[in-house]
């Protein structure tokens, strides 16, 4: 297990990622975290300043500086960059300026804190500067990976509350991190087993920090096999888990909220950075190009494609209303420009992607519909080109009368891989009513049409459900007051369907159906997330969890402004 | 695959006994067993003959009696093969026996019944009229038999007419009955040898008033097989005397003369003048799908058209045949021209395609594309559309059908493509090439592309080729720009799925293949478990065992898939619809 946090810790980049994780680790060693790193700002030299009990039990405090992977030469000195400059500025700066008043009575020890190892060749120059530089009241540690490891291990990951059998799921997950869905079932467990105890205020804020942690650890390893897959899935079940720790602190004791508040935007963090990781670096690049990310698939099978690439584009939709979250709600004004370009190109790639990509003019599983409507709502976020979003959907519904007159590759309920790769398993109109006997896709596609004026498409789609789909139960979902409990933690049996949609050829009816029942069902409005304004949490669920998208997400965006007031 | 033929295996055992002596003979058939060892002798042809000479000596001097043999129970016990063999050789000596009318009429119709409707089944016919040559008087007794009404005379009635040739008795039954007697007379017409062109002309003139309309349709049909028996047999009649029995049975048509008509079409053709064939093509244009007889007669008749001056006028009936609305039939029900179609001369093949590409003839040009699917691999069409004088929407048309239906041949579809590029303005060049792009490069990148790459750099279509080529280079970087990304991979759960249905898949096609074959069903089959070879022996005559050795060979049929069949399979197989069913606007 140490060798394990070893290499990970010496993978660890010193930006956002090192010193993202030694605050959670300082904090479940005892250690109060005074200064945490912040982008734009003058750190002299400091990246975390803490204070706790050193080595001798006297209550000192510690000053980091960090460095990725291995001390070098090069690290050590001759840029301003170096630890050896930053040592000085903390000598020279900080620590006569900003150490809070009520430590300045205390002792220093400037850590030099790095993940991997320090090299020989520097060793004597870091003994001589600290020799030089110590004294009665400063002195200097190193703390090196091995150190790290050991302290992550008697702390966060400790055996009393990351029992030996969980490890070994955690271990698993890491060693089968190339093959996702293994990996992702084996996290998943440590996941739930970590949470489903009964847990105080404080055993909460530990099991987030856990969770955070092994996140991390996956995370690393992923990104080293150049598979970030199961670190992906497994930060939206880390998200939605801490959320589910947090949520019956809303509004109460105020440490534990602040503790919790803070390791979930840790994860929130994360989580964009995995998805960034994939998104940005992997696919986003390609989508302009015909066919290129279809053929990445590598598979003989169609349904293969289907399948990646609108789990793609609900990644995409979902980083990017994350992002979108993110610059409404913490406007880091060095940040903010940054942030809404990257929205601004994750809206304008999946568009690209969408027009490259033709399979994602029509799903395969009508449950898809949740991929195609979180892209909606991030076009509608991103202003993205109303004509577009109406050409997809249009081209949807021709696909979608295509398919089902000439028994193609038509929408259908069925969910197992099995069912899928047969679909249609016969060519008869008996398997067609059966494999389309419910549908989420159509009146979510009939309610943006009826918004964009599409009356052409929408006249198919009433056709259609007037003749081939006369058997089919339109439906939307909606959370109820079971929701709140059930919702974050993976169960499906709760909610509320909303049936029997009126589809007709100007498509108002429908309109006015959803609002109504929106307006209705309170519930949805009850939800912590919701009530916080972390909204994306309830659609990271939807996507998880394979939940159709609320209604009350979306309805408002397609009603004209007076109506949809009060929603 | 081990195999080895029952028959070669039943014949080495028939070739190991010797010719029974005539004491054996008479034992089997007092025994009862003569009839089981009569359906086995399929030896040697000299053997044969001198087991026949043996049985029909016995018969004739009263040892032993063949005709008896020969009854429905017997019979039914035996299998095709042996009940033919057994036929075979009733035929051959049923003339030398010596035997009352009734026995051998008897023994024939037994053996006629038994057969079917096996195109062999008439065979025992002409064995009662070669005996009825050599008993003229026993003959009459028939013919006699049944002007009374007798009704096993009455069916060998037109045999025992051509016993000598009786002219003026067929033309008696042909005018003066009007029951089946009289359809033997007409038959009878038919066959006769007439001695004079007088006489030929006179059967003709009663055959020509039972062909005009009106009349049975059985009797139209018989009189029309009869008169072109007729007209073979003098020189003086004219191919116009051909043109008029074609034209008058084309009247009003009954199933039985459109059967008739494609007889003749099938068997008399080099009578026939061009104007007759179109008549005769025309008439049949009335034929009925389920009318499989005459179906396989019109199919007989359009393969051996081909290649003649008349083969224009087949073409042009099944365009014809295939485009009638409501209409049932396709390339499929004519399976040997669709067989000398899809292997003969590639340009007849290249202007059929044209042909129903153009009139957007749905029935054929699928019919053709299932058959070049079906056909071994065969070189791209290297011809121009110039002599089709094609407007510039008919030649895009055209490219746009060959895509639609020879798009799983996509060599094939590139060659018509590029004999559109030879002969049209820029336009249309701008047009085709973009088609030769996407879908063909598009979806292709083996073998339709490296037949692209070898138009030199003289042909007319050469500089649309490479446009279309460089367009494919660029794309087949694009798609390989994103390299590996295991995040898009499916699972090895997924892959493993996959792998099982492919397995099963293929098992069922193997299943499948194996029902249609037609060698399943003559073959022993043998799964060899080990080995590369395999080793067996025959039993010859005389005791002896023979080593067969067989080489095991593999057998294999690639085939490359549309790549959008992964990535766009909805997009492809719509593109591909509408490019199928699409029409040219008039």
């Amino acid at each position: 297990m140490k060798v394990l946090i070893r290499d990970y810790l010496a993978s660890l980049k010193e930006r956002e990622e090192l010193d993202a994780i030694l605050p959670d680790l300082l904090s479940e060693l005892g250690f109060t975290v005074f200064s945490r790193p912040k982008r734009g700002t003058t750190q002299h030299g400091v990246d975390v300043g803490a204070v706790g009990r050193d080595e001798d039990g006297e209550h000192k405090v510690f000053l980091f500086s960090l460095k990725q992977g291995d001390l070098t030469r090069q690290d050590w000195d001759g840029t301003t960059q170096s630890l050896r400059s930053s040592l000085n500025e903390i000598r020279d700066v900080y620590i006569r300026t900003r150490i809070p008043k009520r430590y300045h009575e205390l002792k220093v020890v400037i850590c030099l804190c790095f993940g991997g190892d320090m090299q020989e060749q520097v060793r004597g120059s870091v003994k001589g500067y600290t020799d030089e530089n110590t004294t009665d009241r400063i002195s200097f540690d190193e703390w090196n990976g091995d150190k790290l490891a050991g302290l992550l291990i008697q702390g966060v990951l400790r055996e009393e509350i990351l029992p030996k059998r969980l490890r070994s799921h955690f271990q698993k997950a890491i060693a089968m991190v190339d093959e996702p869905d293994i990996a992702y079932q084996h996290f998943s467990i440590l996941v739930r087993r970590l949470t489903e105890r009964e847990l105080d205020g404080k055993g909460r804020v530990r099991v987030a920090r856990q969770l955070y942690i092994c996140l991390w650890i996956l995370f690393v390893w992923a990104r080293d096999i150049d598979n970030v897959d199961a670190a992906h899935r497994a930060s939206e079940l880390v998200l939605l888990h801490t959320w589910n720790l947090l949520r019956p602190y809303i509004g109460t004791r105020k440490g534990i909220i602040k503790a919790l508040t803070t390791v979930l935007h840790h994860v929130i963090e994360l989580h964009i950075a995995i998805a960034t990781a994939m998104l940005e670096r992997k696919i986003l690049p390609h989508a302009g190009t015909r066919h290129t990310v279809s053929i990445a698939v590598q598979t003989s099978v169609s349904i293969d494609v289907n399948l990646r690439l609108f789990d793609i584009l609900g990644r995409i939709s979902l980083t990017g209303l994350w992002l979108h979250w993110l610059i409404d709600n913490h406007p880091d004004a060095t940040l903010l420009a940054a942030k809404r370009e990257q929205l601004g190109q994750l809206g304008a790639r999946g568009f690209q992607l969408i027009q490259n990509n033709p399979c994602l003019f029509l799903p395969i599983e009508d449950q898809q519909a949740i991929e195609i409507c979180l892209f909606l709502i991030l076009a509608a976020h991103t202003q993205g080109s109303q004509h577009a979003v109406r050409s997809w959907l249009h081209e949807m519904v021709e696909r979608l009368r295509f398919t089902l007159q000439t028994h193609g590759r038509y929408p259908c309920i069925y969910t197992d891989y099995r069912d899928l790769i047969e679909h249609p398993r016969a060519r008869t109109d008996e398997y067609r009513k059966e494999a389309t006997a419910g549908s989420i896709l159509i009146p979510l596609i009939a309610a943006w049409l009826a918004a964009l004026q599409d009356a052409e498409a929408l006249k198919v789609l009433t056709e259609l459900k007037s003749s081939l789909l006369s058997h089919c139960t339109l439906q939307l979902w909606m959370p109820d007051e079971s929701s709140e409990d059930l919702l974050y933690v993976g169960r499906t049996d709760h909610g509320i369907a909303l049936t029997d949609m009126p589809l007709t050829e100007s498509g108002v009816e429908l309109l006015e159906t959803i609002k109504e029942a929106c307006e209705k069902v309170g519930s949805f409005v009850k939800l912590s997330a919701h009530r916080t304004r972390y909204w994306p949490i309830i659609l990271t669920a939807c996507r998880h969890y394979r939940l159709p998208v609320p209604p009350q997400f979306w309805i408002q965006l397609l009603l004209p402004a007076d109506e949809s007031r009060g929603i | 695959l081990g195999s080895d033929t029952e028959t070669a295996q039943e014949n080495a055992v028939a070739a190991s006994s010797s010719i029974p002596s005539a004491k054996t003979l008479i034992a089997q058939y007092n025994a009862g067993k003569l009839i089981d060892d009569l359906s086995r002798r399929h030896g040697a042809s000299d053997e044969k003959d001198q087991y026949e000479q043996r049985c029909v000596a016995l018969h004739n001097t009263g040892r032993i009696n063949l005709l008896r043999l020969i009854s429905g129970a017997a019979l039914a016990q035996l299998n095709s093969h042996r009940f033919f063999t057994l036929q075979h050789f009733y035929c051959n000596t049923i003339p030398k026996l010596n035997a009352s009318a009734r026995d051998v009429m008897s023994c024939c119709r037994a053996l006629i019944d038994k057969a079917g409707n096996d195109g062999a089944a008439g065979l025992p016919n002409l064995a009662f009229r070669d005996w009825c040559r050599a008993n003229p008087k026993k003959a009459m007794s028939v013919i006699g038999a049944a002007r009374t009404g007798d009704e096993l005379a009455r069916r060998f009635l037109g045999f025992a007419l051509q016993a000598r040739d009786y002219v003026k008795v067929a033309l008696d039954f042909a005018k003066n009955y009007a029951d089946d007697r009289r359809l033997s007379g007409i038959f009878a017409l038919g066959q006769i040898k007439h001695a004079t062109l007088a006489s030929a002309r006179e059967a003709m003139s009663v055959l020509q008033i039972y062909i005009s309309s009106g009349q049975d349709d059985h009797l139209r049909a018989s009189a029309l097989r009869a008169a072109f028996e007729v007209l073979k047999q003098f020189v003086e009649f004219t191919p116009d005397d051909a043109a008029n029995l074609v034209k008058t049975a084309g009247d009003d048509p009954g199933p039985q003369t459109l059967l008739a008509l494609s007889d003749i079409l099938w068997l008399d053709h080099a009578r026939l003048s061009d104007e007759a064939v179109r008549t005769a093509f025309d008439t049949l244009l009335k034929v009925d799908p389920a009318h499989t007889r005459t179906i396989h007669n019109i199919d007989m008749a359009l393969h051996q058209l081909l290649g003649t001056p008349h083969e224009v006028r087949a073409l042009d009936f099944i365009s014809e045949l295939l485009s009638i609305p409501g209409g049932t039939l396709t390339v499929e029900n004519f399976q040997s021209f669709g067989h000398e179609i899809a292997h003969g001369d590639p340009l007849r093949l290249y202007r059929l395609l044209m042909q129903a590409f153009l009139a957007a003839n749905l029935r054929l040009s699928s019919g053709l594309a299932d058959l070049l699917m079906g056909a071994e691999e065969r070189a791209p069409f290297d011809t121009s559309a110039a002599p089709l004088n094609l407007t510039s929407d008919q030649q895009i048309f055209v490219c746009r059908k060959a895509i639609g239906f020879l798009f799983l041949k996509p060599m094939l579809a590139c060659s018509i493509l590029l004999s559109v590029l030879r002969a049209c303005d820029s336009d249309v060049a701008h047009a085709v090439r973009e088609l030769l792009f996407d879908p063909l490069l598009v979806n292709y990148g083996g073998e339709a592309k490296d037949y692209l790459k070898t138009i030199a750099a003289g042909d007319a279509a050469h500089a649309a080729v490479q446009w279309a080529l460089d367009r494919e280079k660029e794309h087949s970087d694009g798609l390989r720009a994103a390299g590996t990304t295991k995040e898009l991979h499916p699972s090895e759960y997924q892959r493993d799925i996959q792998r099982r249905r492919a397995q099963d898949e293929m098992r069922e096609v193997q299943k499948h293949a194996q029902s249609k074959s037609i060698w399943m069903n003559l073959v022993r089959h043998s799964v060899l478990l080990y080995g590369r070879r395999s080793l067996l022996y025959v039993q010859e005559t005389g005791n002896r065992r023979r080593a067969v050795e067989m080489d095991l060979k593999p057998i294999g049929v690639a085939l490359e898939m549309p790549r959008l069949e992964t990535i766009d399979p909805v997009g492809l197989d719509y593109k591909l619809r509408v490019f199928r069913v699409e029409r040219l606007k008039r």
